[in-house]
């Protein structure tokens, strides 16, 4: 009983932590503009240059808001891109699909980034700022995971604002949020 | 037997309470996080008149530079085409994106055969500071500290308040300006059209 005492307690901050730590709020669901090949329409499921985020064909969007104009998002870039090519390697590609949003940048600036790191997966402006202002200035690189459940239903199942001490670390919680143990 | 019960009760409250924040809660790395610029809001767009023009020959200057000693305008004279990028301050916001792209972009620069130049009214100490944290950058760091503002004065960039305009002023191997663009002091300029000018050097 004297145990129950102290781990009821305990219990209640592990079952919130995942909700003060994600927020489980809404994503807002953007149409964005991006020049994209053959490959990245493929890889999203889409048609046109002009893409509504859950129209995506997805469970899970990894985004990632970032600058060319930003040193951090500069140096995460190739870990950014070797986790994309894991979930590529790892079958988990049609689960989890990535795409990036470059804050207060141009289609000329977006193409400088993609083609200094060989970025394969998709990369939008946001050159008016747009996204950016909606889910809050947040300083780049911002990192989220979004759970597509339909139109406006984009849920935030977790974010991170700067650049993490260590990307593995983000890496992990994207495949054990999107990829429940059962499965 | 309790304790075989309680087991994985507490390493599932370790997972949750210790690897797991670990992992989640991150701080961010200490370079340009928020609260580390300093934001001076909105500026007047532009607060002063200029002393040149595009076809004028550029206004010689010597000013001392982080790791490339003394740099002299005329260095460069006969050999590259030049671009100062006036900023007009270290540890702002928008001037504290503008070089990390251009460091990013160096091959826009390198095929045109030009090298750039960036000038802040800053001292050496400060432009030492600020840069470190943007990381290696390719290109010369000039201090225009003093006499203050004294170059960027030459050129009419110098505003009321003691720091520069944002400008970009594009200089051809010859000496003579090519190309200038006062932007509004809040924004940053594209990049796609100082690349564009910079390809027309070589037509």
């Amino acid at each position: 009983m004297k145990n129950a005492v102290c781990v009821v307690p305990l219990l209640i901050v592990l079952l919130v932590q995942p909700l003060l730590c994600h927020g489980g709020q809404a994503f807002p669901d953007f149409s964005l503009q991006g020049e994209l090949t053959q490959e990245h329409r493929q890889y999203l499921g889409v048609d046109s240059p002009l893409v509504r985020l859950s129209e995506v064909q997805a469970e899970y969007l990894f985004i990632e808001v970032y600058s060319l104009y930003c040193a951090p998002c500069q140096r995460e870039a190739p870990t950014v891109n070797e986790m994309y090519e894991t979930t590529i390697r790892t079958g988990l590609g049609s689960t989890v699909k990535f795409l990036g949003i470059a804050a207060g940048n141009t289609p000329y600036e977006v193409e400088v980034f993609r083609e200094q790191f060989q970025v394969e997966f998709p990369l939008f402006s946001d050159e008016d700022y747009v996204v950016h202002e909606a889910i809050g200035n947040m300083g780049t690189p911002y990192f989220v995971l979004v759970r597509v459940g339909g139109t406006d239903n984009l849920e935030v199942l977790y974010a991170h604002e700067g650049a993490p001490e260590q990307m593995e670390g983000v890496y992990e919680e994207m495949i054990r949020l999107a990829i429940p143990s059962d499965q | 037997m309790r304790s075989v019960v309680f087991l994985p009760l507490l390493v599932s409250m370790f997972l949750g309470l210790v690897v797991v924040p670990a992992l989640v809660v991150q701080p961010a790395q200490a370079e340009f996080t928020k609260g580390a610029l300093y934001d001076p809001g909105t500026l007047k767009p532009r607060d002063s008149k200029l002393k040149v023009a595009v076809g004028d020959p550029a206004p010689e200057f010597e000013l001392p530079s982080l790791v490339h000693g003394t740099v002299r305008l005329s260095d460069y004279l006969g050999k590259q085409n030049v671009v100062l990028s006036f900023v007009p301050a270290a540890w702002t916001p928008v001037c504290s994106g503008q070089w990390p792209g251009y460091n990013l972009a160096k091959r826009i620069f390198s095929q045109n055969n030009t090298v750039l130049l960036g000038i802040t009214v800053d001292n050496l100490p400060t432009l030492h500071a600020w840069t470190a944290a943007m990381g290696d950058l390719w290109f010369p760091v000039l201090s225009d500290f003093w006499p203050h503002g004294e170059v960027a004065s030459r050129y009419g960039l110098l505003r009321g308040e003691g720091v520069t305009e944002r400008a970009l002023v594009v200089i051809d191997t010859k000496g003579v300006i090519r190309y200038l663009d006062v932007s509004d002091i809040n924004k940053r300029p594209d990049l796609g059209v100082l690349a564009k000018e910079l390809d027309k050097l070589n037509q």
